[in-house]
């Protein structure tokens, strides 16, 4: 991108302005260097709770949880309705404000920090209740999460949108208006928007619900592989063939107390967990 | 089918921000009838005071386009941020204010005092947004309308700077942009009206902001405003500020509503208070229904919804006339009840500009529940409509 005939800088981007093109040059990487998704490697974080009490009123929705997500590993949390998965996860990304206990990021303290400076270090989540930009294209529901006005991250290029797509599952519906589309690959544009803002971890409430076998089993493909490339991963699900067979470690969650810890195969057979989930129905 | 609506969709994708295959934001003008419409406008303002055949109606267009130009402002904060300001009349009121001071009082010359002025409304939208953006929920909506009562108190007690109940004059204000002076125009050797050359100005002021819009929403910061107004909570998540992006495009649309207030106070020559803050509150909602019916997330709505509410005023007026005028030969006594019902006269029970405002609650209410996309959701209909229609026609060939 030089400047020719010695116009200036400004004249320049006036007339790219008028022909539509207005990218800001300085925001413009090299096109190669992101062309393959599959080589992207995160820089996955360590996260902890420590006896996180999160009261509203009389309701004890979280009573002295303490989790920790090693780094470039997939770490699930399971519970029955209401034993406080969301709340946790509301508590992480500083929806809320917990009544007792700390959040600890790569070992900082992030109890007390606003959400969107826990989005610069590197905490995205997706919503058990979708959360997608629907009036914006998949594309731009992406875009917008890449590009944002945030230290860490630049512009995304063209090509690492589009591979992120590409990788999610979305490439044919770049161009669709996300409120037009089926929950399933609403979903996938929240993991893809997720995806973009280069987290360290990532918060996922329920990401199978609304999505048919074929495809939960992608999605745990596409899990498996983000782990490998180094993200931390934070996982609420209810389909429990899903969460045995992606999980690394599993911690059991009911009436706000972790009742449970281990890696899957314990936890498939400890008799705790099957009594809370019994006792639950 | 399912085909032919893709290739349409191709043709013309939706609304949003990039096209498939480029991450570089949306053309300026996304389509040849688009193109076709903006040079047939240009060259419909050109040639407008060479044909027109009322002063009048010149000076009427002017206005239109300084409200043009003061809703593509309140289309960026409503259309694409999602918040909701009552108050937009008022920073007009701000705009000629300071065109009165910086521009008579002062004598600074125009393109300084526009500055100034812009500056002003932007300082006020900037400690209004403070105030109200900065919490979860519709403050601004309740503040903006604080500011109208504030802004009419201040208007008439404020003497040394607004002339209190008297008002004060901004007729005298410059308007040289260098050599050009546009309140005495002459081309080819024919003076044109002070209205004649206002009607530039201001058109050519319409431009320049639907120009600055359409660049602001197909860039990151565009992106931004849709993202906040779509879902803020999810917006905070992916690290976009939006309390500090709400207060950018409400500063933002508070400048340019100023700075066309300023002019449309030059135009009309004197400025006093309103009769009262309803009156403001009143073109606020004037404003709102232009950029519903117009057609919100669009810069080019907002023009289209001036055009088409705000003569409708005018032409309210005079049906009222009409209709008195004709009841009067047959049935004196309904017109004179009429009168005493609606007129500008004080005493009737709703004046003109209430009934009219009536008229625009009515019609911005008809729109957001039957036409929520506005005469430009219309226009995007026929424009894919005719687009299946070339698609089918060439999958028959
Ligand atoms: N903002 C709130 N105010 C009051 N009570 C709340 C609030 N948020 C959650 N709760 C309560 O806290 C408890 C835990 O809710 P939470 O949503 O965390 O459960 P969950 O484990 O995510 O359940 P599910 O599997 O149904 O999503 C529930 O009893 C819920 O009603
Ligand atoms: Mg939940």
């Amino acid at each position: 991108m030089e400047h020719t005939n010695g116009r200036s800088k400004f004249l320049n981007r006036f007339i790219q302005s008028i022909n539509g093109d207005f990218t800001p040059l300085v925001f413009q990487k090299d096109l190669d260097a992101m062309a393959n998704f599959d080589d992207r490697q995160f820089d996955g974080s360590t996260l902890e709770t420590t006896d996180v009490k999160m009261y509203f009123g009389g309701v004890k929705a979280l009573d002295g949880a303490s989790i920790k997500v090693e780094p470039g590993k997939l770490t699930s949390l399971i519970g029955p309705n209401g034993a406080g998965k969301t709340t946790l996860f509301n508590v992480i990304t500083g929806f809320l404000k917990p009544t007792a206990g700390q959040v600890f990021l790569e070992g900082r303290e992030i109890t007390r920090e606003p959400i969107r400076a826990r989005s610069k270090m590197g905490i995205a989540r997706t919503f058990q209740k979708l959360e997608a930009f629907n009036t914006l294209s998949t594309r731009d529901n992406i875009l917008v999460a890449g590009e944002k006005h945030n230290t860490r991250t630049e512009t995304p290029t063209k090509l690492e949108v589009d591979a992120l797509m590409e990788d999610v599952g979305l490439a044919e519906y770049s161009d669709i208006t996300v409120g037009t589309l089926p929950t399933g690959i609403a979903r996938r544009v929240e993991l893809a928007r997720a995806l973009a803002t280069h987290p360290r971890i990532l918060l996922l409430d329920e990401p199978s619900s609304g999505l048919n076998e074929s495809e939960t089993e992608e999605m745990a493909q596409l899990l498996s592989k983000l782990t490998k490339q180094g993200l931390s991963i934070l996982l609420v699900e209810h389909d429990m063939s899903f969460v045995m067979s992606v999980s690394d470690f599993i911690y059991v969650l009911d009436f706000g107390k972790i009742i449970a810890q281990d890696i899957p195969e314990k936890i498939q057979n400890d008799p705790k967990v099957r009594a809370a989930y019994l006792g639950a129905h | 089918m399912k085909k032919i609506l893709e290739r349409a969709f191709k043709i013309a994708p939706p609304e949003t921000g990039s096209q498939s295959g480029v991450v570089k934001p949306l053309p300026l003008v996304r389509t040849p009838e688009g193109y076709v419409a903006i040079v047939g406008a240009i060259a419909l303002i050109i040639a407008a005071p060479f044909f027109a055949q009322s002063d009048n109606w010149m000076g009427q267009f002017s206005n239109a386009g300084l409200f043009a130009m003061a809703a593509i402002g309140l289309g960026l904060l409503s259309g694409y941020a999602g918040q909701i300001s009552l108050g937009h009349a008022a920073f007009l009121t701000i705009g000629a204010y300071s065109a009165a001071y910086f521009g008579v009082d002062r004598g600074l010359a125009f393109p300084l005092w526009l500055l100034l002025a812009g500056l002003v409304g932007a300082a006020i939208g900037l400690v209004v947004g403070l105030f109200s953006l900065r919490l979860r929920g519709d403050y601004l909506v309740i503040i903006t309308l604080a500011l109208v009562f504030v802004i009419f108190h201040v208007s008439k007690n404020w003497e040394s700077v607004t002339g209190g109940n008297n008002g004060v004059s901004a007729g005298l204000a410059s308007l040289n942009i260098g050599p050009i002076d546009f309140k005495n125009l002459s081309v080819f050797g024919r003076e044109l009206t002070k209205n004649q050359g206002i009607f530039w100005l201001a058109w050519i002021m319409v431009g320049i902001t639907a120009l600055l819009a359409r660049n602001i929403v197909r860039s990151r910061g565009g992106r931004a405003l849709q993202a906040i107004r779509d879902r803020d909570i999810a917006s905070e998540v992916i690290g976009i500020d939006t309390t500090r992006n709400k207060i950018y495009v409400f500063v933002l649309s508070s400048a340019i509503a100023s700075m066309a207030g300023g002019v449309l106070a030059v135009q009309r020559g004197h400025i006093s208070p309103p009769l009262g803050a309803p009156d403001e509150i009143f073109i606020s909602i004037q404003f709102l229904a232009i950029i519903v019916v117009g057609g919100l997330g669009t810069v080019y709505g907002p023009i289209l919804g001036a055009l088409f509410i705000y003569p409708l005023k005018i032409m309210l007026e005079e049906i009222i006339e009409i209709v008195v005028d004709l009841l009067e030969s047959i049935w004196p006594y309904a017109a004179d009840k009429l009168l005493s019902f609606i007129s500008n006269e004080s005493g009737a029970i709703i004046s003109t500009s209430a009934f009219s405002a009536i008229i625009y609650a009515i019609l911005l209410i008809l729109f957001l529940i039957f036409q929520p996309t506005g005469i430009a959701g219309l226009i995007r209909k026929a424009q894919i409509g005719t687009r299946v229609q070339i698609a089918k026609h060439k999958a028959k060939a």
